[in-house]
């Protein structure tokens, strides 16, 4: 069923050019692709990979809700978001938001939301392991 | 009740899913309780999660029904 939301949460790597087709809209303006990528500092500490772990169905059924609420907050008409799991070394991307809307200001403030949304609420968790060997679950 | 662990929570207690006996259905603030009593060591992390049923957050007054799927949420770190 497509409602103009797709989710996706596994270990496939994240294609940019896939998304950006998903959200495709001749009717829309403004197409915004947002990607969240594993960073190599942070402060003096030095990451090597980061390993992600969710809960599922329920980050699924958490990305779907937050999803379904942008599109009742904003004229957006397609949102496509993906989120990897398992060890992702670092430059590459973790997850992704794109959204389309006929007008720049529904993406641009939809997105970040979006953003912020997911990582307040969805059940995902990531393990880092520094360039020393050693290995801590990341907490906010 | 079987009640699924994550992430540091898991780690903490040392397994990622416990089974309890209750007499009566619990709710989710008795059950994170429950949890802080029985496992000290992981009590501030318990103080910081929320109770999940059915793939939604719960709360702290809901009733977890006998046969729900539980679990305890430990602050996530996504993105």
């Amino acid at each position: 069923m497509d409602e103009g939301i797709s989710i996706q949460v596994g270990v496939e790597s994240i294609d940019p050019e896939h998304l950006l087709a998903w959200i495709a809209d001749p009717d829309c303006g403004a197409h915004l692709l947002f990607l969240g990528t594993t960073r190599r500092t942070t402060g003096e500490q030095l990451t090597q990979l980061l390993d992600y772990h969710a809960y599922l169905p329920m980050a699924e059924v958490e990305l779907r809700r937050i999803a379904a609420a942008a599109l009742e907050r904003w004229p957006l008409k397609r949102i496509a978001i993906q989120h990897r799991l398992g060890p992702i070394p670092i430059g590459q991307a973790s997850v992704a938001v794109a959204a389309c809307s006929p007008h720049r200001p529904a993406v641009m403030e939809g997105v970040p939301w979006i953003m912020d949304q997911l990582k307040t609420s969805v059940p995902i968790w990531k393990k880092e392991t520094r360039d020393d060997g050693s290995q801590q679950w990341i907490h906010p | 009740m079987d009640v699924e662990l994550f992430a540091l929570l898991a780690d903490t207690i040392g397994s990622q899913r416990i089974s309890i006996q209750t007499t009566s259905p619990w709710t989710a603030r008795e059950l994170l309780a429950h949890l802080a009593r029985q496992y000290p060591q992981a009590a501030e992390l318990i103080r910081l999660s929320r109770v999940a049923i059915n793939h939604s957050y719960a709360a702290p007054d809901a009733i977890i029904a006998s046969g729900s799927e539980v679990a305890i949420i430990p602050p996530v770190s996504g993105g």
